[in-house]
């Protein structure tokens, strides 16, 4: 089937086929990026939705960027909404003890810093998007920005309403 | 691929490369202009933003003074003008298993540098750009000075109600 020269029949070369198949898969993973979820069926569109992100261990600095009433984007440019809540809390940490056991210690000087933004988003069988395409997931990790704050988050919860 | 490397002897690798360079050259070019036409019109407006250089042996930043012109170090744009060099200890986290917490401590020897810059900024609702440069919290940012170059983050940026 494959002769010496690596084709097959004698026609196609193995390398053209790999070459297609890596062009063919490229496209396929923009496309697939681009437009995934979009063929989910639609519960709710043009929706109301809430979000929150957690940027844990941060200091004072980080805490002080987060302001109420800005915009909050993600790092491509897509603008997500509006912060409408910013709360800190005491940051923690895993530690081993002398007697072995494991605790969550609190950490002098760094905050969890919670982000809630109000933004428009649709509800659809496979999850809540806001901006187009971004599938909002409570625990994923997301790219965020402000015009003064630039930052990695995780998703905390999302929901329509009160979260 | 033929020895001339043409997929099928007719469809260069090269002329593919070159195309999905295109591409990729278009596709920046249109997000820069994007940003651009959000900065459109917006004057420049001055701001002072600080960078906390990364922890080195302490005093060795000592020299630096302010007065002199800050630059990105990666592109070369100008920044603005150092107005205040602040050395500040470095400080550590250890677990303190006696108290059960973690605590933050100033490591001996090492301190940060501290660099406040006043420069003229274009804002917007999603950037605040110093001659092309972002200038956001948690940026990794590059500088130099005329006696001085260091690599750190963006831990403040001031709008001084330029907003």
């Amino acid at each position: 089937m494959i002769d010496n020269k690596g084709k097959l029949f004698s026609k196609i070369s193995i390398v053209d086929i790999l070459v297609v198949l890596v062009i063919c898969l490229a496209v396929g993973g923009v496309y697939y990026k681009l437009h995934s979820g979009d063929n989910a069926v639609v519960i709710k569109s043009n929706t109301p939705i809430k979000a929150t992100f957690v940027l844990n261990s941060v200091r004072l600095y980080t805490v002080d960027a987060a302001v109420i009433g800005d915009n909050l984007y993600e790092k491509n440019g897509q603008k997500l909404g509006k912060i409408v809540a910013v709360e800190t809390k005491e940051a923690h940490k895993l530690i081993d003890l002398n007697d072995g056991r494991q605790i969550n210690a609190p950490v002098d000087n760094r905050y969890d810093l919670y982000i809630t933004i109000e933004g428009n988003g649709r509800i659809s069988e496979s999850g809540i998007y806001m901006n187009g395409n971004r599938l909002m997931l409570t625990g994923s990790d997301i790219k965020i920005r402000t015009k003064v704050l630039n930052c990695e988050a995780t998703i905390t919860n999302v929901g329509t309403g009160e979260v | 691929m033929d020895k001339r490397l043409r997929l099928a002897g007719k469809v260069s690798l090269f002329d593919l490369l070159l195309i999905l360079i295109v591409a990729a050259v278009v596709a920046f070019a249109v997000r820069m202009s994007e940003i651009k036409d959000v900065m459109a019109g917006s004057a420049a407006k001055p701001i002072t933003f600080t960078v906390e250089l990364t922890q080195q042996d302490e005093g060795f930043y000592s020299h630096v003074r302010p007065g002199q012109k800050v630059y990105d170090n990666q592109k070369g744009y100008y920044l603005g003008e150092l107005i205040k060099a602040e050395e500040v200890p470095y400080m550590g986290l250890a677990p303190d298993t006696s108290l059960e917490v973690v605590r933050e401590y100033p490591v001996e020897g090492r301190s940060c540098l501290l660099v406040t810059v006043k420069a003229d900024a274009q804002l917007s609702d999603e950037f605040t750009l110093v001659n092309d440069v972002e200038i956001s919290v948690g940026k990794e940012m590059f500088i130099r000075g005329a006696d001085f170059a260091g690599k750190g983050y963006c831990v403040m940026v001031d709008l001084g109600g330029a907003q």
